[in-house]
């Protein structure tokens, strides 16, 4: 795993509340051992004996935001993961799309009263699995072995709108996977803070056992490897849901379109909220490029050139200009959490506003806690500015002095109590 | 030994070298300076009397009085409703006063310990958990609030002396320091004067008993005379 080793950047108070927004939003170390025994399972019914697909499922792996270790959820108000597999079968490439898609979707589907027989959907490029709190795409690939590794096609029909061409396009999300992480390296100081703000934290103390357990494949991004750019292209995603929550059916920017200029903007900065800034901004200014030529933005897999990211949104001028308008809105209340007069219940209605009340909300309470905790066993420390010493005083996590840039000229002051009144209106 | 009003700004000088002496005399300071704790920029100042002889009273109350300059403070959570806590109001015309730091009963400051070590920390604790308040609406940095018997501080004594001089005498100190003494001291002063004098502004006693000052030109906020201490023993 690649690891860029500098000096972390100053760990401020904002900077620690997104990276808690982060780890929130995320798919947890025990929602990523439940989405793996799930992947396994259906990877094992697919292969069961009887099954229509028996000996045909030659390679079984994650891809999307799964691969890369930035699964969120997809709802703002409640957790719904999508966990999206590939299942690449042994079949000749030129099998008619509807074929390809309703074998697979009977052979998850099973008879009735199999476990999957009532959670099973086929939809237009995939299969889906239903769950309470999750959902897996499984989407159907042919190998193209003359191309570069794992790439091959995937399938396109839909069986509502016979109208509608199906069809089948060339894509290699596995390598846009390894393309995104050797772009994005962990930075080490960043990594260790932000693992630091994980320890002791409902769910992750399955990192070690999940590490150590799992298979290799599906791979997680280990926490301790998060890039900032990474944990960027959560916050930016979880905005994108957020903005586009009350648009149920219309189709939102895709997170390989949002992933890919992340990655080749990453590793510009020191601090993540400086870093937030930056990938909003260069996204802003990618859009904005194709918009004052009157084209739509087109990109495509760094490692697939037919596999378009813009193939499906935007669909019109009009949406890319929405999505150019809630990017300026972005960006402004990115810039304002940065600005010096920013307090904390500023930041907190910010926040709020761009990633949802809920991760927001327990965000803040949390690291009042810990402040107020902090206050009253004696440990905040200060900078010589009042500035508090996040790492010393404990706000970053346990044991987060080694992975927070101290002052050299902090300062532990005695313990005290408040004390006096409240404040009374005349 | 309590640390001189030197021995006061040096200590400030070295730990929080932008605080600024804005008034002095042999036995007050004040200070301002800005803590930023969580982000946001709080100017504040201090006003502090180490030894404190006036006439004959020796007052016991030198407590250091902290005070947020800017921004203004919000008394009352927007969301909650909750009075903020852990200050003192003037009664008068409702301005925020003093931040309570320090719980007198538990002996957390006494005279003696430097300001710039205590005070002004403390000071950032508050600021930082007056923040979370406003954020979250919950005070998470603990405290007391006693009531009552914050008004029963001891704070003075007083050589002896028949009560007509002395009932003078301690107008006359209260003239001169408004709420510096305490407040039993003022409750007593006030029983002969219209518009009780615990409730000071800063520059009001200035103007009302000028007195002499060591270094007179340094003197910008600071809100009763002094009057030079006199044998302590």
């Amino acid at each position: 795993m690649n690891m860029i080793h500098r000096p972390a950047g100053q760990f401020d108070t904002v900077d620690l509340l997104l990276a808690d927004v982060a780890l929130r939003i995320q798919l947890s170390p025990t929602q990523y051992k439940l989405a793996t025994d799930r992947y396994n399972a259906i990877n094992d019914w697919l292969e069961r004996d009887g099954s229509p697909l028996a000996g045909l499922v030659t390679r079984f792996y994650p891809q999307g935001s799964m691969s890369i270790g930035a699964t969120i959820s997809s709802s703002v108000d409640n957790e719904d993961y999508d966990i999206d597999v590939m299942v690449e079968l042994n079949i000749p490439p030129d099998t008619p799309s509807d074929v390809v898609l309703d074998v697979l979707y009977e052979t998850v589907r099973g008879e009735p009263g199999s476990r999957y027989y009532k959670v099973t959907e086929r939809r237009t490029r995939c299969v889906t699995v239903h769950y309470a709190d999750m959902h897996i795409d499984l989407t159907p690939t042919v190998l193209v072995p003359e191309r570069r590794p794992l790439t091959g096609w995937i399938f396109h029909h839909k069986p509502e709108d016979p109208q509608e061409p199906a069809g089948r396009y060339l894509a290699n999300p596995w390598g846009f996977g390894k393309w995104y992480r050797e772009n994005t390296p962990a930075d080490q100081g960043f990594a260790t803070a932000f693992a630091r703000l994980a320890e002791g934290r409902s769910g992750y103390e399955m990192m070690a056992m999940a590490k150590a357990d799992t298979e290799p494949v599906p791979e997680q991004v280990p926490i301790t490897h998060k890039s900032m750019a990474l944990v960027t292209h959560q916050l930016t995603k979880r905005w994108r849901n957020n903005r586009y929550e009350g648009h149920k059916g219309k189709r939102r920017p895709p997170s390989p379109l949002l992933a890919c200029i992340n990655a080749q903007s990453a590793g510009m900065t020191n601090t993540l909220a400086e870093e937030l800034e930056y990938q909003v901004d260069c996204l802003l200014r990618r859009f904005e490029d194709a918009h004052a030529l009157g084209r739509l933005i087109y990109v495509t897999n760094p490692e697939c050139d037919e596999d378009e990211f813009t193939d499906r949104w935007p669909s019109d001028l009009d949406a890319q200009a929405e999505f150019i308008d809630g990017l300026l809105d972005f960006r402004f209340k990115v810039q304002r959490l940065r600005e010096e007069d920013c307090d904390l219940a500023e930041m907190q209605a910010i926040m709020a506003d761009l990633f949802g009340e809920h991760p927001t909300t327990a965000a803040f309470k949390a690291y009042n806690e810990r402040l107020g905790n902090a206050v009253q066993t004696g440990r905040l420390t200060t900078g010589r500015d009042g500035r508090i010493d996040l790492g010393r005083s404990g706000l970053a996590g346990t044991g987060a002095a080694a992975a927070t840039t101290s002052s050299a000229s902090a300062y532990t002051a005695p313990a005290h109590k408040f004390f006096g009144g409240k404040w009374e209106p005349q | 030994m309590t640390p001189s009003v030197q021995d006061e700004i040096d200590e400030m000088r070295r730990l929080w070298p932008d605080f600024q002496v804005t008034g002095r005399c042999d036995h007050i300071v004040t200070w301002r300076g800005v803590l930023r704790p969580i982000r946001r920029p709080y100017e504040i100042r201090i006003l502090y009397g180490p030894r404190f002889w006036l006439g004959r009273f020796r007052l016991l109350n030198r407590r250091p009085r902290v005070e947020i300059v800017s921004p203004d403070i919000v008394p009352c959570h927007p969301v909650t409703g909750e009075n903020l806590p852990h200050v003192y109001a003037f009664p008068r015309n409702g301005q925020l006063s003093r931040l309570c730091l320090y719980d007198p009963a538990e002996r957390d400051w006494f005279p003696g310990m430097p300001i710039a070590q205590t005070i002004v920390p403390w000071a950032a604790h508050w600021i930082a958990c007056y923040e979370g308040w406003l954020a979250t609406g919950e005070w998470t940095g603990g405290g007391r609030h006693p009531g009552g018997e914050a008004a029963t501080d001891p704070v003075a004594s007083v050589g002896g002396c028949d009560d007509v001089v002395l009932q003078r005498e301690v107008n006359f100190i209260a003239a001169l320091i408004g709420t510096w003494a305490c407040r039993a001291l003022l409750d007593y002063s006030a029983e002969n004067v219209d518009d009780p004098l615990a409730v000071p502004v800063w520059r009001d006693i200035t103007d009302i008993a000028p007195m002499p000052v060591t270094e007179p030109e340094n003197i910008e906020h600071i809100a009763f005379g002094a009057i030079a201490p006199r044998d302590a023993a």
